[in-house]
């Protein structure tokens, strides 16, 4: 699996999120998405050979067209940074809250904002 | 996993050691105090109020709308930092009574609309997270 650099690489490009956002719907050839991008079909090839490096899409072949689909285990280690992301924030909140009530005198009286503990 | 079991809401929760009532005013009147990400962060406290980043140079930014504000129990948004609004996926968090305080539960469903912007942000959050 690709680092998370080259992950966010992948994504930064608006054409690649375009691509991404197409084969979110479905699997889709060269040509498909070409059709449906104001892009080249060289273009298409070049960002779906990067997202594919990411490990972002997969290749697969149907008798003689080749069709790209997103790849369901980058979604799944996305997946596992936002849930991160949560974990941390909600971490970071408890811990606000806690220094929060020790020092709820303290902030009563440094604070000017009209809106304060109501007890 | 499939793409449809990946796609399955994100939930998260903590324990606080405060009321319900208290809970829910820190985490969104002091949104911008203990939100773990740069620039100012800001939650327009009604529905359909805004939730707003300032960042360093003055820029403001709208990253969600509100959808429930309903104190102290519950609060949900639309959000999608780093994303058009269209691309937003929805945040519901619930403020319940549990032994010694408050649990915390954050649902985010559709996150994967935005998953893009998210990444950037989720890296930037734990990168000061680490930091601090």
């Amino acid at each position: 699996m690709a680092d998370r650099a080259e992950l966010l690489g992948a994504f930064s490009d608006p054409s690649r999120q375009a691509v991404l956002n197409l084969l979110r719907r479905r699997p889709s050839t060269v040509g498909e998405l070409a059709e449906r991008l104001p892009i080249s079909r060289p273009a298409v090839s070049q960002h779906l050979q990067v997202l594919r490096s990411a490990g972002l899409v997969e290749e697969e072949r149907r008798g003689t067209r080749h069709y790209f689909r997103l790849n369901p285990k980058s979604l799944a280690e996305l997946r596992e940074h936002i849930d991160a992301m949560w974990r941390d924030a909600l971490a970071v909140f408890s811990a606000f809250t806690a220094k929060e009530s020790t020092s709820d005198d303290k902030r009563r009286n440094a604070r000017t904002n009209p809106a304060k503990r109501a007890r | 996993m499939t793409n449809e079991e990946t796609q399955e809401p994100i939930r998260q929760s903590v324990h606080v050691d405060c009321p319900v009532e208290d809970a829910f005013r820190l985490f969104t009147e002091f949104f911008g105090d203990w939100w773990p990400a740069g620039g100012e962060h800001e939650i327009e406290p009604w529905t359909n109020g805004k939730i707003i980043e300032r960042t360093a140079s003055g820029e403001e930014r709208e990253w969600g709308t509100i959808t429930a504000w309903e104190p102290p129990d519950r609060l949900a948004f639309t959000w999608h930092p780093g994303a058009d609004a269209d691309r937003a996926g929805t945040v519901e968090v619930e403020f319940a009574v549990e032994a010694d305080g408050t649990r915390v539960t954050v649902t985010h469903s559709d996150w994967h609309l935005a998953h893009d912007g998210l990444v950037c942000f989720a890296g930037a959050a734990r990168e000061m997270i680490v930091a601090a």
